[in-house]
């Protein structure tokens, strides 16, 4: 496929964003752990109104947390990992902070 | 949203309320309750200690926040008929959400204890009745919220 050329605003997807840095500044990631008291639903309407995840993808994390034990559900600095993860507290959820590999 | 609740069942949640506001004041470091409310953010237990001087104090405090205003709403006796303000689904979402996990904690529940029956001779069963009856209440508020497009 040729290249066109460069555009002047580089143009991401959100997820990308979380996984772009340099080693200097490795971003923060927010795990929601699986816990076997949450309703699912209860979980996903976490997610979609501390994060503004549409439902598709809040439904998404849920199942991840849910069947693998674990999902990363934001990233970015540690200030924001911090707070988000002090929100997903408020809410009942299990959720720890990680610096990302 | 409208809520209805009976006689016993608000009088089920005023006594619970009152329990979770007597676990909120204690702060007993090594409860599992209280150690699931307040989970540590990170592995690292100095990470933590900066953290939790941060936000522990608010986090109780939103918590007590969410409980006083339900246990207000329902009043001192009698069932419940009320509509609950936008503004004020959180709080019981959130409230229900700590009772269960508080209830649900003590019990040591684990995701097959709360996919079976349990046996109604168990000294559980009582316990195990009014987290499935907190989880369907929390489920109809979601239900009623997500029907109003929010």
């Amino acid at each position: 496929m040729g290249r066109t050329s460069p555009t002047i605003a580089p143009v991401r997807e959100r997820e990308d964003e979380a996984f772009e840095a340099t080693d200097a500044d490795r971003p923060w990631l927010v795990i929601v752990w699986n816990d076997p008291i949450n309703l699912m639903s209860y979980v996903t309407y976490v997610l979609q109104k501390l994060f503004g995840y549409s439902l598709e993808k809040a439904t998404a994390l849920m199942l991840d947390v849910h069947h693998k034990g674990k999902a990363v559900v934001s990233s970015g600095s540690r200030e924001k990992a911090e707070l988000d993860c002090f929100r997903l507290h408020g809410y009942g959820l299990w959720a720890t902070i990680a610096k990302s590999d | 949203m409208r809520v209805e609740l009976e006689g016993d069942e608000a009088e089920i949640l005023r006594r619970l309320i009152a329990e979770f506001e007597l676990l909120l004041r204690a702060e007993l470091k090594d409860d599992p309750v209280n150690q699931r409310l307040f989970p540590q953010a990170y592995l690292d237990p100095s990470d933590n200690e900066a953290y939790n001087e941060l936000t522990g104090g608010e986090l109780r405090n939103t918590k007590k926040q969410a409980a006083r205003l339900v246990s207000d709403r329902l009043g001192r006796r009698g069932g419940f008929k009320g509509t609950i303000p936008d503004g004020e689904v959180d709080a019981w979402l959130t409230l229900l959400t700590d009772l269960r996990l508080a209830i649900g904690t003590r019990l040591g529940v684990t995701e097959d204890d709360m996919a079976e029956d349990v046996a109604a001779d168990s000294p559980d069963a009582q316990a195990y009745a009014v987290m499935h009856w907190l989880g369907w209440l929390q489920e109809s508020l979601l239900t009623a919220l997500i029907g109003t497009g929010d």
